[in-house]
């Protein structure tokens, strides 16, 4: 009776993670990013998102991006297992050869081939360095595109880092843990050292977006923006930090700086971007890469030393929302007591309700 | 972001009592509904626009059927007399069940007392402690032995040792000696008081007064009796499932001032951030003090954060 009774105090209002039992809160009508595009060749890629096996490989006519089902109608191995041929790929279990849209066109030890012997295939896009895919109904996929505002990733004008950081934690958690960066004094006191955010941000909603914006009086910098800058770490200058929940697969990140008293000739103006793209494999174990860049060239002796300080970093967001992920994960019954909030989980909550919507949108017509 | 609301169909309606009417509620394809705890009430959405609330009397276990007991109230403001003109086959939309009255988990004895057509959350938990084999004393207190529902019920139920009928009609010695009926706290005692205002603030005096501590004391407001507004500049909230009006003074919340009166509202941020609290508002003009709602949802006005949020209008009558 115990579960019974105290469940019944609170309900889970918000598809955060700590909403009761573990459950899959990711819609599928959205592009995931499922690879490196460098990771996609003639060698079938597999890979779990949302709880679905897939295979992405470039066939071989035009090299084109396919994604398929990684499930082999015949047996259910992973077609991932096998090879592909020209623009076909083959299991690697008894020979099955599909084509490009999923449809199995032959099987070696008999002429015929059943007509429902196929695997689904999904709407995928080549964008911004990583390769995209749509499991979701394919007739929705062409009215979007993974968000523009992560052009920059490939803008030979910039300079970027990046990095794959595997999460054993619910992806939520790692987009509240961005739209919070009242954690920056406590898990990365000794890395980031940014200690001033220590009051919630400004948040703004639209129609899609949450935003947070934070101003900071103008004060000198911490190492990781005053070295690529220029600037150092002594002058003070204007920092405006904020940060944009996107899509469910989509996080950005932004620091604007503005130098009141440049050198002469140096720029007044900075801006440095960062990409949070999670990838739910499933409910508890979330794929993360995550892009930061500034708008100016830097040399290849800095860059080598911000890679993996920046992976340092997101290594101790890891270590935290792992630790989340076991904790909630324990807790069977999971709504014995509210989750408490604070003024800076604002934009958390914000998009928490995005996502609420896409999901009930979703329920009301379910796909595939 | 509320609680789903589903359509159910009017599968049975008896008579209980005179001027209680009995309401067995079924998913129109014969599905099983959301299960419920003991405790738990549905908001029953009216043909009439008006929303009710309504406590559930069956026993937890049943997976296929709510169902609810329906006071005719004299004074109704289209509640009860609207419940009582709808007819077997009717679908109605209700929510789904929630519970503001659950029991305690580490309960070793419970004092279940009931007034009136409180009876209907008060014998849901008396399936529930038979069945898990909690002990129980249920302590049954009507009018006259015609105005009490679910008498039958109860008399052939497993649990019938354990009910104690008390009508004010009847002879002396069959009356409830509160005192004696509540006794002493003891460890792991609890007790729940479910019925109109002057029933349950009798009991609950009682229990006080021998010394219960708050949080062994559960209650669930469910007819109550209007408050005079003092109107001085603060406003009054009026429940629509009860009528229970409560006053909230200025330097108070709404929060606070329910649960003053004893009405538990879900609570997390208690800033407006969260919106853990939301509460659907049916009349009045609340004064928008939180950050959870965009700005089309706060001109719109049906719902608001009592936590942090208070009234332009002298009074707002709240979905609890």
């Amino acid at each position: 009776m115990n579960t019974e009774t105290q469940a019944a105090g609170y309900s889970a209002r918000s598809p955060g993670p700590f909403g009761g039992p573990v459950q899959a809160n990711y819609p599928r009508n959205c592009w995931w990013a499922a690879a490196r595009t460098s990771d996609i060749t003639d060698k079938p890629y597999g890979c779990t998102m949302l709880d679905t096996p897939v295979v992405l490989y470039r066939r071989g006519s035009d090299n084109q991006i396919v994604a398929l089902h990684d499930r082999c109608a015949h047996r259910w191995a992973p077609l991932s297992a096998g090879w592909v041929e020209g623009d076909r790929i083959v299991c690697g279990y008894h020979g099955f050869e599909y084509e490009t849209g999923g449809k199995c066109v032959r099987i070696p030890s008999q002429d015929n081939v059943p007509a429902k012997a196929c695997v689904r295939s999904y709407p995928a896009l080549d964008r911004h360095g990583m390769v995209w895919v749509w499991l979701g109904d394919p007739s929705l996929a062409n009215a979007s595109e993974p968000p523009a505002e992560l052009a920059f990733i490939t803008d030979p004008t910039w300079t970027v880092v990046t990095g794959e950081t595997p999460l054993e934690a619910n992806y939520m958690m790692l987009k509240e843990n961005v739209l919070d960066l009242t954690h920056f004094g406590f898990v990365h006191r000794n890395t980031i050292k940014v200690m001033d955010w220590d009051r919630p941000p400004k948040v703004e909603v639209d129609e899609t977006t949450v935003t947070f914006i934070q101003e900071f009086p103008s004060s000198p910098l911490v190492f990781i923006y005053g070295m690529p800058t220029g600037i150092g770490t002594e002058r003070s200058v204007y920092r405006r930090n904020w940060g944009r929940f996107l899509t469910p697969a989509v996080n950005l990140g932004a620091v604007d700086i503005r130098d009141p008293n440049p050198a002469p000739g140096a720029s007044a103006e900075f801006t440095f971007r960062v990409v949070h793209l999670t990838t739910p494999i499933s409910p508890t174990r979330t794929r993360y890469w995550w892009f930061q860049g500034w708008d100016i060239q830097l040399p290849a002796e800095y860059v080598s030393k911000w890679q993996p300080g920046v992976a340092a970093g997101y290594a101790e967001d890891k270590v935290i929302l792992n630790e989340l992920q076991r904790i909630v994960s324990l807790d069977a019954s999971g709504c014995d007591y509210p989750e408490i909030l604070a003024q800076a989980d604002q934009a958390a909550i914000q998009a928490r309700r995005k996502l609420q919507a896409l999901l009930d949108a979703e329920r009301a017509e379910p796909t595939r | 972001m509320n609680s789903s609301q589903r359509s159910v169909r009017i599968a049975r309606k008896t008579t209980e009592a005179i001027d209680i009417c009995c309401f067995e509620l079924v998913d129109p394809d014969g599905k099983p509904l959301p299960s419920f705890s003991a405790g738990s009430h549905i908001d029953v959405h009216l043909p009439n626009g008006v929303v009710r609330q309504y406590s559930l009397a069956n026993d937890p276990r049943d997976t296929h059927s709510y169902q609810i007991a329906v006071l005719l109230d004299a004074n109704s403001r289209g509640g009860s007399t609207g419940m009582h003109a709808l007819q077997v086959g009717t679908s109605i939309r209700i929510s789904d069940p929630k519970n503001h009255f659950a029991l305690a988990h580490d309960s070793r004895h419970s004092i279940l007392m009931a007034g009136g057509i409180g009876i209907t959350p008060i014998l849901c938990m008396a399936e529930r402690l038979a069945h898990v084999g909690v002990s129980f004393d249920l302590h049954y207190c009507t009018r006259s032995l015609e105005r009490t529902a679910f008498a039958e019920r109860i008399r052939r139920s497993t649990f019938a040792d354990c009910v104690h009928f008390h009508n004010d009609d009847g002879p002396a010695d069959q009356k409830l000696d509160a005192g004696a009926a509540i006794g002493a706290p003891r460890d792991d005692v609890h007790l729940y008081v479910c019925g109109p205002t002057g029933f349950m603030d009798w009991i609950l005096g009682a229990a006080r007064a021998l010394g219960w501590p708050e949080d062994r004391l559960h209650r669930e407001y469910f007819a109550g009796v209007a408050a005079k507004s003092d109107d001085n500049g603060a406003f009054e909230v009026l429940l629509a499932s009860s009528g229970t009006v409560i006053r909230v003074a200025p330097a108070q919340t709404v929060v606070a001032a329910l649960a003053a009166a004893g009405v538990s509202v879900p609570v997390s941020c208690e800033q407006g951030v969260c919106g853990t609290c939301l509460t659907r508002v049916l009349e009045g003009t609340p004064e928008h003090r939180d950050m959870y709602l965009t700005d089309a949802e706060h001109a719109q006005g049906d719902q608001f954060t009592p936590c942090c949020s208070r009234s332009k209008t002298p009074r707002l009558v709240l979905d609890l």
